[in-house]
Formats: C-alpha cells, sequence, structure tokens
C-alpha cells in the first residue's frame, strides 16, 4: 500500500483558510453529529477553560465574530453606534442560525460588552445555554485561586447539565494534557517563526490558529505538527523587514487582509496577541493533584498579560511587551486596536509610555473586523519598517 | 452646579435649602479634600459604589471621579480637558469619564471647581470593566497604591444544577476577605487601628440615608411629580452618594424630602401641566444636561424614574438595610449583591446596565406600571458600554410588549457626541407619536 503522501505547506494553510472562513461550521457540525450525545459549546475571546468542555467530551468552539466576508443586517439592530463590530457580527451567526447546533456559550470577562452579551444571548436564545465565565482579578491563591476554581467547578457542571454526566477529575487531567500538547506545538511554531519569520508568514500562523478554533484539538495538533514537518523542509527567501511585535488583536478579530497588509509593507511579525486562547499558559499546566486548581494556578501565575487582564503589579506594567521586544529581536510595536475597545484603547497609553521609555520605535492605526480599505494600513506599516531601517539605533 | 438644582418650572417651590446642601457636597469637594489633607487625612479614590463607610471610618477622605469628570461636563468644561488626553494618545472612542480625568492629571489637577489632591490610594472595584483601566491611569500617573475589591459577578443562573445558596456564601467569604485585607490597608496608610463600632455608626447613617432615599425616589409615583427625575434627581444622587453614611447625609436628604413633601402639598411638579410620565435609562448626557430634559418639558412630558436611582442604595434591593449585628458579612453582600444571581431583583427596580438575562424585561414593565409611565426614553452613551451596551436589543425585545420607546444617543461627558437638532427632531417624533397613542386610547375608552 502507499504511503498518503505528505501534505505541502500550501495544503495545510488550504485546509486552515477553508476551516475558518467557513461560517457554517461545517467541521464542527459533522462533528457532533458523528456520535449522539456529544455537545458544543462556543467561546468568546479571548480566554475560556477550553480543557473543561473537552473533559466533558464535548467540542470548544471559537466563535470570532463574522469577519469581514459576513454582511451584518440584524446585528446591528441589537446595538447602537459606539459598540465595535464583533457582538453584532455574533449575534447576527446567532440569528441566521449558523450556531443552531451549538448547545451553550462561554463569554469570558474580556469587556462590559461582551459581559452583557452573555445576557442577552439568553433573552434571545433561551432554550440554549449562557454562562458568562468571571475571571478573577485578585491574584492571590487563597482568594482569587479559590474563587477562580469555584467558577471553573461551576462549569462543570454546566456542563454535566448539558451532557447528563459528570466531569472526573481524570477527565480534566487528560484534557489538559492534550491542551499542554496543543500549547507547546503553537510555542514552537512561534518560537519558529521569530528565528524563521520568512519562513513562517504571520498570515498563515493565523489561518493555523484559527481552524484550531473549530475543529478537535487532537485533529489541530496533527495539522500542527504536519506544518511544522514542511515548514522545516522549506526555505523560503528571506526579506529586508522590520520585525515587529502587534499588540491589540486580542478580540475583535483582524481581516486576514489586514495582517498581509502589515507583512507586505515591510514588516516581520515575531510577536503577537492572535488567538491569545492557543497560548494562554505560558507553560505546561501541571497534571498532578486537584486539576481544577491547576488551571486556577496557571491562569493567575503562569498566563500571558495584554490589556484586558488587570495587572496588579505596577513595577510589571507593560513589561511584557518590552520582554516582547527583546526576546524576538523586534525593532518596534504596531499597536492595531479595534474601534471603540476600551479595554484596549485605555490600555494603549501606557503600553506606549512604558515602550517610549525603553526607546523602542512604535505607531497605532485601529481597525475593524471588516475594514476592507488596506491602503492606508500598508502605507502606515511602510513607512514605520522604512523608518526603523533608515533611523532606529535598534 | 448651581443652575442645575434650580426647579425646572416657576410653578415649583423654591428649593435654596438643598441647593446650598447640594453645593457644599459637591461644589465644595475638593476644597474640603485639601483641609482634609492639611489635617493629615489620606486621599482615597474610589468609584460611586465603591465601600465609601468603611473608608471613612478611618478618616480617609474621598474624592470621586466620576463625580469630578461628571461636574466638568455639566459645566461644559470637559471637551478641552477630554481633548488633551485625546493629544496624549487616549481614543476619542472610550470613556470620557477617563478621558476628562486623564486631562485632568495633564492640567496639573486643575478642575474648573478647584484643584484637586492626588491620591494616597486608588479603590478599584469590579463593577465595570472600565473601572480597572482607569484605576491603572490613575496609578500610572500618581505612582499611588491600588486595592481591588473583586465582585463575583453571577449572572441570573436558575436554571444550574448547582445549589445557589451555598455559592452565595462562598462568594461572600471571598469579599469578606478581601474587606478584612481592605481594613489592614487602611490601617497601614492612616496609622489608625480598625474602630468597628464607627464603622457599624457609618452604616447606620447609610441606612437611614437608604431608607430617607427610598421614600424620595418613590414621590414620584404621585401626579403631578414633584420633581424630574433626571434633572434634579440626578443632582440629589451626586449629593447622596458624595455625603454618603454621614449625618449631613441624612439632613441633606431630610431637606430634599422635605421640600419633595411642600410641592406635593402644593400639587406643583416641574412642568406646569403634566401630560406624560416617563422612564430614563442610563445616564444623563451631562453637557447638555437641562437641555435634554427641558425638550420633554415642553410637551408637557417628566422623567419619574431612572434606575441609577439604585446608586446611593447600592444598587440593588430597594431599601436594602445593612445589618448592623453582623457588619462585614452584611457589607459583603451589599457589594456584591448588584451582581449576584441570588439578588431577586425585586420590582419596582432594574439594575443599571446588568443583562442578567430575561428578568430585565419584566423588571422594565414592572417599573412603567409602578410609576405609571407613559413610555420609555433609552439614553445609549458612547462612553459606557456597561450602561448602554444592551438598550438597542432591550428595545427590540420591551418594544414588543407594547412599550413606546425612544433611543437616544449620545455621551456622559463629551459634547462633540450630542447632535441638538437630531435630538430635537426625534424627541418632537416621540413626543407626537405618544400624544397619538393616549389620544387613540381615550378615544377606544370613550366608545367602550
Amino acid at each position: 500500500m502507499l504511503d498518503k503522501p505528505k501534505p505541502t505547506t500550501a495544503d495545510i494553510v488550504k485546509k486552515c483558510e477553508d476551516l475558518f472562513t467557513d461560517l457554517s461550521f461545517a467541521a464542527a457540525r459533522e462533528w457532533k453529529e458523528e456520535k449522539p450525545g456529544r455537545i458544543v459549546v462556543g467561546f468568546l475571546p479571548y480566554y475560556a477553560p477550553r480543557e473543561l468542555v473537552h473533559a466533558a467530551g464535548g467540542l470548544p468552539l471559537g466563535i470570532f465574530g463574522g469577519g469581514d466576508q459576513l454582511e451584518v443586517i440584524h446585528g446591528d439592530a441589537y446595538y447602537q453606534s459606539y459598540i465595535c463590530r464583533i457582538p453584532r457580527s455574533t449575534i447576527e451567526l446567532g440569528v441566521t442560525g449558523r450556531l443552531d447546533f451549538v448547545d451553550g456559550m462561554m463569554f469570558p470577562s474580556i469587556c462590559d460588552v461582551i459581559r452583557n452579551l452573555s445576557g442577552m444571548w439568553k433573552i434571545m436564545f433561551p432554550t440554549k445555554g449562557s454562562r458568562y465565565i468571571d475571571l478573577p482579578h485578585n491574584f492571590v491563591d487563597d482568594l482569587g485561586g479559590e474563587f477562580y476554581r469555584s467558577e471553573l467547578k461551576e462549569t462543570c457542571d454546566w456542563l454535566s447539565g448539558m451532557t447528563g454526566r459528570p466531569i472526573t477529575d481524570d477527565a480534566i487531567r487528560a484534557s489538559i494534557a492534550v491542551f499542554n500538547e496543543n500549547r507547546r506545538l503553537i510555542r514552537e511554531i512561534y518560537q519558529l517563526r521569530s528565528d524563521q519569520p520568512w519562513n513562517v508568514p504571520s498570515s498563515e500562523l493565523y489561518v493555523l490558529l484559527r481552524a484550531g478554533m473549530v475543529i478537535p484539538v487532537e485533529d489541530h495538533n496533527r495539522i500542527l505538527r504536519e506544518y511544522l514537518d514542511s515548514v522545516r523542509e522549506q526555505t523560503r527567501p528571506m526579506k529586508d523587514n522590520s520585525r515587529v511585535v502587534i499588540c491589540g488583536m486580542f478580540c475583535e478579530q483582524p481581516p486576514l487582509n489586514l495582517i498581509k497588509s502589515i507583512e507586505l509593507s515591510g514588516c516581520y511579525i515575531v510577536d503577537d496577541d492572535f488567538i491569545l486562547v492557543t497560548r494562554w499558559e505560558n507553560s505546561d499546566v501541571r497534571l498532578e493533584g486537584d486539576p481544577l486548581a491547576n488551571l486556577a494556578s496557571a491562569y493567575l501565575h503562569d498566563s500571558k498579560s495584554t490589556p484586558p487582564k488587570y495587572e496588579p503589579d505596577e513595577a510589571k506594567k507593560g513589561l511584557y511587551l518590552v520582554d516582547s521586544v527583546r526576546k524576538n529581536r523586534a525593532e518596534g510595536v504596531i499597536f492595531a486596536m479595534t474601534s471603540f475597545c476600551d479595554p484596549g484603547l485605555l490600555e494603549r497609553p501606557i503600553l506606549q509610555s512604558v515602550l517610549k521609555k525603553h526607546g523602542i520605535p512604535q505607531i497605532a492605526f485601529k481597525y475593524a473586523e471588516n475594514s476592507g480599505q488596506m491602503q492606508p494600513i500598508r502605507e502606515q506599516a511602510g513607512t514605520f519598517a522604512d523608518s526603523i531601517k533608515l533611523w532606529s539605533g535598534a | 452646579m448651581k443652575e442645575q438644582i434650580q426647579s425646572s418650572s416657576p410653578t415649583a417651590p423654591p428649593t435654596e435649602g438643598v441647593r446650598q446642601e447640594t453645593k457644599s457636597a459637591v461644589k465644595d469637594a475638593f476644597a474640603d479634600a485639601w483641609l482634609a489633607k492639611e489635617r493629615g487625612a489620606k486621599i482615597c479614590y474610589t468609584y460611586v459604589l465603591g465601600p465609601i463607610e468603611l473608608l471613612r471610618s478611618f478618616d480617609i477622605h474621598l474624592v470621586f471621579p466620576e463625580i469630578s469628570s461628571a461636574q466638568m461636563a455639566a459645566k461644559k468644561t470637559a471637551l478641552p480637558y477630554i481633548q488633551k488626553a485625546e493629544d496624549y494618545g487616549y481614543a476619542a472612542d472610550t470613556c470620557s469619564y477617563v478621558t476628562a480625568d486623564v486631562g485632568l492629571y495633564l492640567s496639573d489637577m486643575k478642575h474648573p471647581l478647584g484643584r484637586v489632591p492626588t491620591p494616597d490610594l486608588v479603590l478599584n472595584d469590579t463593577l465595570c470593566n472600565t473601572y480597572y483601566k482607569w484605576s491603572e491611569i490613575t496609578q500610572d500617573f500618581h505612582k499611588c497604591p491600588i486595592f481591588t475589591l473583586d465582585h463575583p459577578v453571577r449572572m441570573a443562573r436558575k436554571n444550574y444544577p448547582y445549589d445557589l445558596e451555598a455559592l452565595y456564601r462562598e462568594d461572600r467569604a471571598y469579599v469578606v476577605d478581601q474587606i478584612e485585607r481592605l481594613i489592614a490597608t487602611c490601617e497601614q496608610l492612616t496609622g489608625q487601628k480598625f474602630d468597628m463600632d464607627r464603622f457599624r455608626a457609618n452604616l447606620d447613617l447609610a441606612n437611614r440615608m437608604g431608607a430617607l432615599w427610598c421614600e424620595i425616589i418613590d414621590k414620584t409615583r404621585n401626579r403631578p411629580s414633584p420633581f424630574d427625575a433626571v434633572l434634579e434627581g440626578y443632582n440629589y444622587m451626586g449629593g447622596a452618594t458624595t455625603l454618603k453614611g454621614t449625618e449631613e447625609g441624612v439632613v441633606y436628604l431630610e431637606k430634599i424630602k422635605g421640600d419633595i413633601d411642600q410641592r406635593i402639598e402644593m400639587g406643583v411638579g416641574p412642568v406646569p401641566e403634566e401630560k406624560f410620565r416617563l422612564l430614563w435609562m442610563s445616564a444623563p448626557c451631562y453637557p447638555y444636561f437641562r437641555k435634554i430634559p427641558e425638550m420633554f418639558h415642553k410637551a408637557g412630558a417628566v422623567f419619574v424614574y431612572t434606575p441609577q436611582f439604585m446608586q446611593p442604595t447600592r444598587g440593588t434591593y430597594r431599601m436594602q438595610q445593612y445589618d448592623l449585628s453582623r457588619p462585614l458579612e452584611s457589607y459583603a453582600e451589599c457589594l456584591m449583591d448588584y451582581f449576584h444571581a441570588r439578588n431577586p431583583r425585586k420590582p419596582p427596580q432594574w439594575s443599571m446596565g446588568w443583562v442578567g438575562g430575561g428578568g430585565e424585561i419584566d423588571n422594565q414593565l414592572q417599573l412603567m406600571e409602578h410609576f405609571g409611565a407613559d413610555g420609555i426614553v433609552y439614553h445609549a452613551i458612547k462612553s459606557c458600554r456597561m450602561n448602554s451596551g444592551s438598550l438597542a436589543d432591550f428595545r427590540e425585545h420591551v418594544s414588543r410588549r407594547g412599550v413606546s420607546i425612544l433611543m437616544l444617543e449620545s455621551d456622559i461627558a463629551d459634547p462633540r457626541f450630542f447632535s441638538e437638532a437630531q435630538t430635537r427632531n426625534r424627541i418632537d417624533a416621540f413626543m407626537e407619536g405618544l400624544a397619538e397613542k393616549k389620544l387613540l386610547r381615550s378615544q377606544s375608552v370613550g366608545h367602550a
């Protein structure tokens, strides 16, 4: 019997792009139909305890808005002008029946809009589960840690209510293990991109991550391994691009063209905050002991810093960006925040001031998931890349 | 604030006493803060639903950034501050309370009502997600410590398979633990030992204020309503929040109550002839604080209630009182109940901006009935996604239940988000519709 030919990088990227642009979520629907009793639980950016859905035998499904291909018709009726686009397009996905196979939704405490969306979802889709995931703002183990453990326990109960089966500690440990593997592979790709950005374009990395939001994690792990194998065997031409870190894309998603435009303008993206849920924990979550306490502890002490997350230690404020710049040998930071995004836009000046103190060049612009005009962004990013090359001492 | 607390109609009796009280409570707040600082008191910035009574038991002087920004806006002086913050790097599409405050920081703390002392402590809470960003910004400018009080947020979860009461006890223990750590922080900051009796006395005063406040806000059930819930109500509320948990606060509300009783006795209200009674959802447009209610007054419409009236009683139950026999636990309950599924949200009330799911629609209908309202005005604010992030959705659901709803869009502090002509047109059209609806209803009653 002939071996199945190894997929090329282009094959893998095409498959991932097809998965993430499919707003009917056919892959997730098929997965659910394969076996009776399976559940699909949606979650919004930026972080959700996917391990628990997996441990319940369910598929955690990332709902990251409608992107630039979805025409929002109904969604606008539910929001006034001064609100970002992701809740509108999420409602559009809901009211047009695209999420009719989803059993429940998790809304993390990223901002007030998403918090209220969790209640709106209950009113609009009363037969579906809707759960607001309250993340702790207190980072002391026996306070915020205990609280978050209780929140996770309650999430387990909520999921058990859907499946009719309890979630065992062993099942959660097994799920943590498979997601640890997912995070390890993603960290590996990020490292490879940082080392050889010409070989791992960010537009490819992005679709790889997005694909992982709509398929089982085991399948995603296989795709990530295939991509790593494939990309390591090829060499693409190296360009004289500037190395930049992107900050601000943690919730409402950029159009893929926006990422491509930044790259085409002469920038290598060497770190970013795309799909943070895929690498929220910086290292493996412990498997020994109480799995919920381990997840809580990982959230408190080993998770990514990002604008929506409260930083209790003033001395550390914004340093994660400086560290990222240093670690990835970046030459500047591009702040790309969504319009009307309170956590991002209120954080940006603080971060800018930290970068300024450390002499790190930066630019800022805003976007929406349906931004169509890329020329101004290309010009801005291109000028930034040129200015780094011409004048930066970095 | 002077012009805001005058009665909007010559038919109402003079309100000089209340005006003076509000003036001293709100306008002189910064001068009082400096005096307190000179006495050696520490300054704490806290938000309007913060643990005011506890902080006051340490003689900590409180500055309310939200009220400070609202004052700038009401005095039509906020824009230069906001623009200063924008020049610094803050975006126009964020909370203008925050950007006005940043403008103040960038203006050597010179507020239109006086110079504001810098904080020794910021008391952050998680009522809205902007608060903790705001606290971080304040810390960034003033290099002061932050104490964060994390409220557990439990949505209405009646259908979930767990013991809500057990969860409530766990959450309360979480908040009590944080309060105890806050007490230790305050002891360290001020050098004062925590005095439980003094704290209890503050809670007792807050209880008396809460009871008075609930009486006051129910008086708009009279016809005509003795005051306008927006035009006068927000001034009352500003004073009540600033003076929360104090003797002066009790006296202040007693004066307001006396004034209102006098108006009821005289049968006068904000307009010569009350034709329509409306509910106001969300905060006012402070830069045009008088203008918008007066557009309604012109058509004989008066605002009789706003859910923001729940603020001086911590925004939860009407008549929620602290249990003085278990002050810390009871305090924790009041701090957290606003966002807890256990909160039965007894009518007539409506939690500001908080969408727990479903119950809010019934609650709005009950409010309509309780206050005999003819319609609701939803004021969607650019700045506040918590208060207004679901208003358009509510408009869909509540209007399906036969309620007349007008949706206005502007801002709490930034005058650039208000268009007078557009607002007037929409109000006029809405009032014409209400008048027609009333006429048709009276005709159908006549035919019957």
